[in-house]
């Protein structure tokens, strides 16, 4: 069956996924560290990213291990994992090329209206006087 | 050793469907228990002792609980292409949401009526006395109009315009929400019977989703009939009982009202020749409503009527309950068989979780 489109925290898995199999509080950490803390995965919604991720065969169990008692299951990617990331990953990396460019053309016009004072509404900046008239 | 935070933890992931669980709730609570870990011991201790799960674990369990039943109910609800029994258990939904639509147009018709008719706009018929000249204001109007939703809901539903239907029910409906609560804030005592009402309200409404991308089209013409069926069915029942006088309108109440088009339903129901299975399990289902809101409201209307009219009270209670039992019970026993011997669908297939290579 082929992928739904991915979504930012199962983009987010399969990136903390590449190259290293982890458990679920290990995805949830690497996921942290990959967002530089911005995103803080719940257990709920790991959850439901994993057992999607596995039923669409982008990601499979590595290996059991018992840890204090409980058992931890580690994932890794799958080959079709690892090319669907690559597949979103250039897909994100387009857009995020298409609204640099857009912004970049966007930036002289912004530039040369700043330079001739229009400011919002078409007000003059406020500049302070250094001497005047008396 | 399973500690108070643990066992609170799995009691939430008891929301979640069977068969998820069974794949994913040990590896959930180790994941858990270790994203709350502390090096504080004295924290440990209290958590292990009185800890509950944060809001935000438990919002994303819940979430998780819905995205994973709403494809179940969906599937259970089936239309077109359904495994037999889902389609089955779908139409009998399908009939159950159209059959309180339905009333609550009727009711929405005599309602109206009987509002211009107090508030002295029927050409001819002058209000009762106790109501002339008596200022109603805008706001009972303006629920009766809200009310009145229910009306181009039912046709909007019967003419296949299923998302619009939906949204004027939901007007419709919260007029019925917004008058309970103006009467509860305006100081009128709490009632079980309305709750119900508003219950079981809510749960016909909800039953309006059954009508989804795959459920088949609705018969207009007997649905549209049922409509000025229904209107009639209404205003003989409330004509009638007020011209019974007070003999009988002391003895009558909202669940027996109810009990009268189910029982007569269940009556016509048994008497047919051929039954679907559909038919029968949605009578089945209002029968048991219905005979629940009279048994449980019961003690309540008992509790409001003068010491000399409770025995008759009790009894014409006990006969309404005898009634609908009576013919509701043979009714749900076909439902029963007829649903199992239709084939049974596969049964979800889990996440294949065995470790490979």
């Amino acid at each position: 069956m082929a992928p739904a489109a991915t979504t930012e925290p199962a983009f987010l898995v399969l990136t903390a996924l590449v190259g290293a199999s982890r458990h679920g509080y290990g995805i949830v950490e690497e996921v942290a560290r990959l967002s530089a803390g911005r995103t803080n995965l719940k257990v709920g919604t790991l959850y439901g990213v994993l057992d999607r991720l596995v039923k669409d065969g982008l990601v499979e169990l590595d290996r059991e291990e018992v840890w204090q008692g409980r058992l931890r299951r580690y994932f890794r990617l799958t080959g079709s994992g690892e090319r669907h990331l690559a597949v979103e990953a250039e897909r994100l990396a387009a857009h995020a090329r298409a609204a640099t460019n857009r912004l970049a053309a966007l930036r002289p016009p912004l530039l040369e209206f700043g330079s001739i004072g229009g400011g919002v509404g078409g007000q003059r900046p406020h500049t302070p006087r250094t001497g005047g008239v008396a | 050793m399973t500690n108070v935070l643990e066992a609170r933890y799995r009691a939430l992931l008891r929301i979640l469907p069977a068969d998820y669980r069974a794949a994913w709730e040990e590896e959930m609570v180790a994941t858990f228990l270790h994203s709350m870990a502390t090096d504080d011991e004295e924290e440990a201790d209290y958590l292990a002792e009185f800890g509950r799960p944060p809001w935000s674990e438990v919002a994303s369990v819940v979430v998780l609980a819905v995205r994973l039943r709403v494809p179940v109910v969906r599937r259970n609800l089936g239309g077109t292409g359904a495994a037999p029994r889902h389609r089955a258990v779908g139409d009998a939904v399908r009939i159950i949401a159209l059959l309180g639509l339905v009333s609550h147009a009727a009711l929405a018709v005599t309602g109206l009526a009987m509002h211009l008719w107090l508030i002295g706009r029927v050409p001819g018929m002058a209000p009762p006395p106790e109501f002339v000249g008596v200022r109603f204001g805008p706001w009972p109007t303006m629920l009766v109009l809200l009310g009145f939703a229910a009306v181009p809901a039912y046709l909007a539903m019967v003419t296949g315009h299923w998302p619009l239907a939906r949204l004027l029910a939901v007007v419709s409906t919260g007029a019925l929400l917004l008058a309970t609560v103006t009467d509860v804030v305006t100081g009128d005592p709490f009632r079980l019977t309305r709750v119900l009402t508003l219950l079981i309200d809510g749960l016909l409404l909800a039953a309006l989703w059954a009508f989804h991308g795959t459920a088949p089209p609705i018969r207009r013409r007997p649905w549209l009939l049922a409509l000025p069926a229904a209107i009639a069915v209404v205003a003989g029942l409330i004509v009638g009982t007020n011209a019974g006088g007070p003999s009988v309108w002391t003895l009558v109440d909202w669940p027996a009202l109810c009990s009268v088009p189910v029982a007569a339903g269940l009556a016509v129901h048994l008497l047919r020749r051929e039954r679907s299975v559909a038919w029968s399990t949605a009578l089945a289902a209002l029968a048991a409503t219905v005979l629940a809101q009279r048994l449980l409201t019961l003690p309540e209307f008992a509790g409001n009527v003068p010491p000399g009219q409770l025995t008759a009270v009790l009894v014409a209670g006990a006969v309404e309950a005898g009634i609908v039992t009576a013919l509701g019970l043979p009714v749900a026993l076909r439902a029963r068989r007829a649903l199992r011997r239709l084939p049974a669908p596969e049964p979800p297939a889990a996440a294949a979780l065995a470790p490979k290579g």
